[in-house]
This record gives C-alpha cells, structure tokens and sequence, in this order.
C-alpha cells in the first residue's frame, strides 16, 4: 500500500482526473497507513519520515495558512509542527487517536498560538480573505492532490448537515482561534450554548462523513 | 464534575479552550475511557475539516524540514507504567512545546525531563529556559507565557472592550487588573490581564449575580452563562503566614471543588476567578491553603458565601 505513496508523478500529470472523482463515495488512491509510518518515524526511521511529510504536509501548511492567514508565517508554523512531530514522535499512541489527527492537532495548536501571540485581532481581520493560490507546479503527488478533493468534497458535504450557527461555532474557534468563551461573547450566547454547538457541529461532521471509532 | 469535563470536550477538539481547562480534560481522558474514545471521534471531524483546506506548501519547506530533522533529537518513548502519559502526550506535545521556540525540540535532556512532569507550572518555566538562541521560524515571542496571558496581551483588551463597550463598571475592572493588582510576580503581567478579561466577562454577563464576601471588602460574582464565578475585593489581610488562599466550590452532597488560590496585593486587592459549572453549587468557601493549593480543605473556612 504505502509503496504508491513513493510514485512522485509528473507536476503536470495532476490536473483532470483528480477533479472527475469529486463526489465519488470511495477514496480515490491508497489511504497511507499513517501509524504505521509514525511508529517507524519514533524509530528513527528518516525515510518513513519523508513518507509521511508526504502525507500529512498540505494538510499542516493548509491549516496553517487557513488560521494564520500569511504564507511566510504558515511556512514557518509548519516547519516547527513537522519538526515537532519528528521529535516527539513516540509520544504518539494509536490509542488515543490516529497519527493524522495527532499531526494536525500539534499544527492547529501551533498556528492558534502564533496568530493569538503574533497578530492583533485586527489585523487579522483585515487580512481575512486573503488567501494565495497554489501553484500548480507545487502540487507534487497526484495521489495526495485527489485524495485531497475528495476530502474536501467529503467535507464540504459533510458541513452541508450542520447548521449555520454550528458552522458559524466551529468556524470561529477551529479556524479563527477564539476559545469557547471568546465565541460566546462574540455570538452573545450562553457558554453552555456555545459549547453544544461545537460538540454538536463536530458530531455531524463526523457522522455525515463516516467517521469511524 | 465529569459532566462539566465532558461539555469541554467538544471545544478542547476544536482547540478552544484556556490551558487550565485544557489540562483538566487531559487528567480527565487519562481515566475515561469513553470520554477518550468521544475525543478522538471528535478529532478526527476536525482533522477533516484540516485536511480540507490542504495547499501544498512550497518545496522550499521540505528542504527546511528536512534539515532541521536531520539535527534534530528524538524524544524517548513515555515512561512506561504511566498509563496517563500517552493518552494526554499527544496533546501535551504542543501544550509544552508548542509555544516554545523551534528550539525547544533540539533539547533533548531539558524536554525529556520536563516531559514527566507535563502541565505543570513548573514545566513551563523551564521550557522557556532551554531555549537557546533565536531558530529558524522560532516565535518572537520569546518566553513561553500563558497562551491566554499572551493573546490577552496581545488583542485581547481591545476585542473584549469593543465587545463589551458601554459595560463602564467593566471597563473599571480591566483598569485594575493592568494597572492596580499585584497578584503574583511582577512578571506576571500579561497573567493578570487575562484574569482581569476573565472576571470581566463574569461580572458582564447578563446573568451575573453579586453577593457580598467577606474578605476584605469583597464579593462573589457567578454566571451560569459563562459558567463561572469570580472573587474581587480590597482591603483584605493577608492569609496565614506560608499560606495562600484557596477558593472551594461547595456542593450540595457536601463535596468540595478546589479552585485557584490567590494572594491579596499589598494593598489588600485581589481577583480569582474559578471557571466551573454552576449547578449544585450550594456555597463558595475560602480557606488557607499550602502554596498552589490542596485538593481538599486542610484548614478552617476563612471566609464562606452562602448561595
């Protein structure tokens, strides 16, 4: 299974097939068995480490940029995260969650600690929206390029089943770094309400999408 | 408790929660199964909602990664036996280190060491001591302050007072918390204001309840709302010599709930704010306490406010 993941495909091979899979119910390429390469990472084991900076590395940089809405700083959170996921890779246990959700929540942490220390909420407001385009060219691996639209195609349908006010929740603590207090203040609402609506929200997400465990 | 504890799991998965409640869902999780098994569900909607937002970042930070890694030092697995390091570990990685420089993960002994004692205030002072110097892509901020302490510092007044504009005896508070308390050391100033946000967010709930306390000139302000109660006074003594104060939640089946401790500053003024649910909360009781506090009573109520 993870040897696919090796297949580096030409730049521009990316393109049209990823986008005919949109929609479809089925992954399209190998899930890489994450855990796996995140054991062997704890090991020492470099080249399982690349693998799974394959993996896992659009996924941070595309958290990050979400949250910190600038590309040097994005840069510089997923370098510290991916970093951090190498050195304390054997903290990790399966128990307590897959490898993927492990690395994304050292990423989203990071970025919630570099936009809450670093910028002013104003200035994140004014650079709200502001998102750069990929270059093409930058997308290496047509496998994470589809596995990503589905992804996103999964979750777009997935937030389809929430609320507004619970995307609204979610959206404010998960991509903009309020805490739960923060947001009820911003949505006037009881904490408790806005505590239901996270947990709510997240329950949908994870039912709509399939979600196991 | 463990009901209060389980409504934060939702916004512990989506990383909205102050350290210190952070760190309560961890103890929790470390002994609950189920509430264990509701989070990683709960993660992995979230890390959907990242994986949806995936850019592929530019090849540059491969190169950088990748030498950095190749300095970099591993850390050990947990000490086995500990049944609480893995579950929590995960999430301690970034708790600990996350804030701290890229440094920080280069320093072997110093991490590793601190590592067994996660999610206590000492750790964090020592992890801001084994930085070195400033790392590619390191924080600016150099000291890992309190997360909350820094975002207060940062944008906090200026959101909550354009939040609460009008709230004018709010404001007053936030006014004594910058600039008149001197709660804990001098360096603590960005602690302090997020306290000083905290209280104010209780005492501006539009459920907020008063009731006066008697230490010093004090009283008790509590929100259902906000799911907390906060103590402010002046003119109070200081506690028993080689004490602080300690603030318990009592409840109706007569068990107590540990809250913060406090000193009052040299003028008698002081601020805690205990963040916890409020049903069943029969009284809220001060005694003198060890410094950092009990997890049961060990002296007689110094104050108590019937509610």
């Amino acid at each position: 299974m993870s040897a696919e993941r090796h297949l580096r495909a030409v730049p521009d091979a990316r393109p049209d097939a990823a986008g005919s899979e949109s929609g479809a119910a089925t992954a399209p390429g190998p899930a890489p068995d994450l855990t796996d390469l995140l054991e062997r990472t704890a090991r020492g084991d470099g080249g399982a480490y690349e693998q799974l900076y394959n993996a896992v590395a659009a996924s941070v940089f595309g958290l990050a940029l979400r949250i910190v809405r600038d590309r040097g700083m994005a840069e510089d959170v997923s370098q510290e995260a991916l970093v951090e996921v190498w050195h304390r890779a054997a903290r990790f246990d399966r128990e307590a969650g897959t490898a993927r959700s492990w690395i994304l929540t050292i990423a989203h942490r990071r970025a919630v600690d570099r936009v809450r220390s670093e910028q002013s909420h104003t200035t994140r407001m004014r650079t709200h929206g502001v998102r750069e385009e990929t270059a093409p060219a930058e997308q290496d691996l047509v496998v994470d390029v589809m596995y990503r639209e589905w992804e996103a195609t999964r979750v777009k349908a997935g937030l389809s089943a929430l609320t507004a006010r619970q995307r609204e929740a979610l959206d404010l603590t998960y991509f903009k770094g309020y805490t739960h207090r923060e947001a009820a203040q911003a949505l006037d609402i009881p904490l408790g309400t806005a505590k239901a609506r996270i947990r709510d929200g997240l329950i949908k997400l994870r039912d709509a999408m399939g979600v196991e465990r | 408790m463990s009901e209060h504890v389980h409504s934060l799991l939702g916004p512990y998965a989506v990383g909205a929660l102050e350290p210190d409640e952070r760190a309560q869902v961890e103890r929790h999780i470390g002994a609950c199964a189920d509430c264990r098994d509701e989070l990683s569900s709960y993660l992995e909607a979230t890390a959907a909602l990242a994986d949806a937002e995936a850019t592929a970042p530019p090849a540059s930070l491969r190169d950088r990664v990748m030498a950095e890694v190749a300095t970099t030092s591993q850390l050990p697995p947990g000490a086995p036996g500990t049944a609480d390091a893995p579950v929590t570990d995960p999430i301690r990685v970034a708790e600990d280190y996350g804030r701290g420089t890229g440094e920080d993960t280069r320093d072997t002994a110093g991490t590793a060491g601190t590592a067994g004692t996660a999610g206590t205030a000492g750790t964090a002072g020592t992890a801001g001591t084994t930085g070195t110097t400033a790392p590619v892509g390191a924080d600016t901020s150099a000291a890992r302050d309190d997360l909350a302490a820094r975002r207060a510092e940062s944008r906090g007044p200026r959101r909550w007072l354009a939040a609460l504009a009008g709230a004018v005896a709010t404001v007053a508070v936030l006014a004594v918390g910058v600039f008149g308390f001197g709660l804990g050391r001098p360096s603590d100033d960005a602690a302090e204001l997020a306290l000083a946000k905290d209280v104010m967010m209780v005492e501006a709930a539009s459920d907020a309840t008063k009731m006066d306390m008697d230490l010093g000139n004090g009283q008790v302000v509590m929100s259902s709302r906000m799911d907390a109660v906060a103590l402010m006074g002046n003119s109070a003594p200081m506690p028993d010599h080689g004490t602080e104060y300690q603030v318990w939640l009592i409840m109706a089946d007569g068990s107590k709930v540990a809250g913060p401790t406090f000193m009052p500053d040299a003028d008698g003024e002081y601020m805690a704010y205990v963040p916890n649910d409020l049903d069943g909360v029969v009284a809220i009781a001060i005694t003198c306490e060890p410094p950092g506090g009990s997890a049961e009573p060990t002296t007689d109520v110094v104050s108590v406010v019937e509610l």
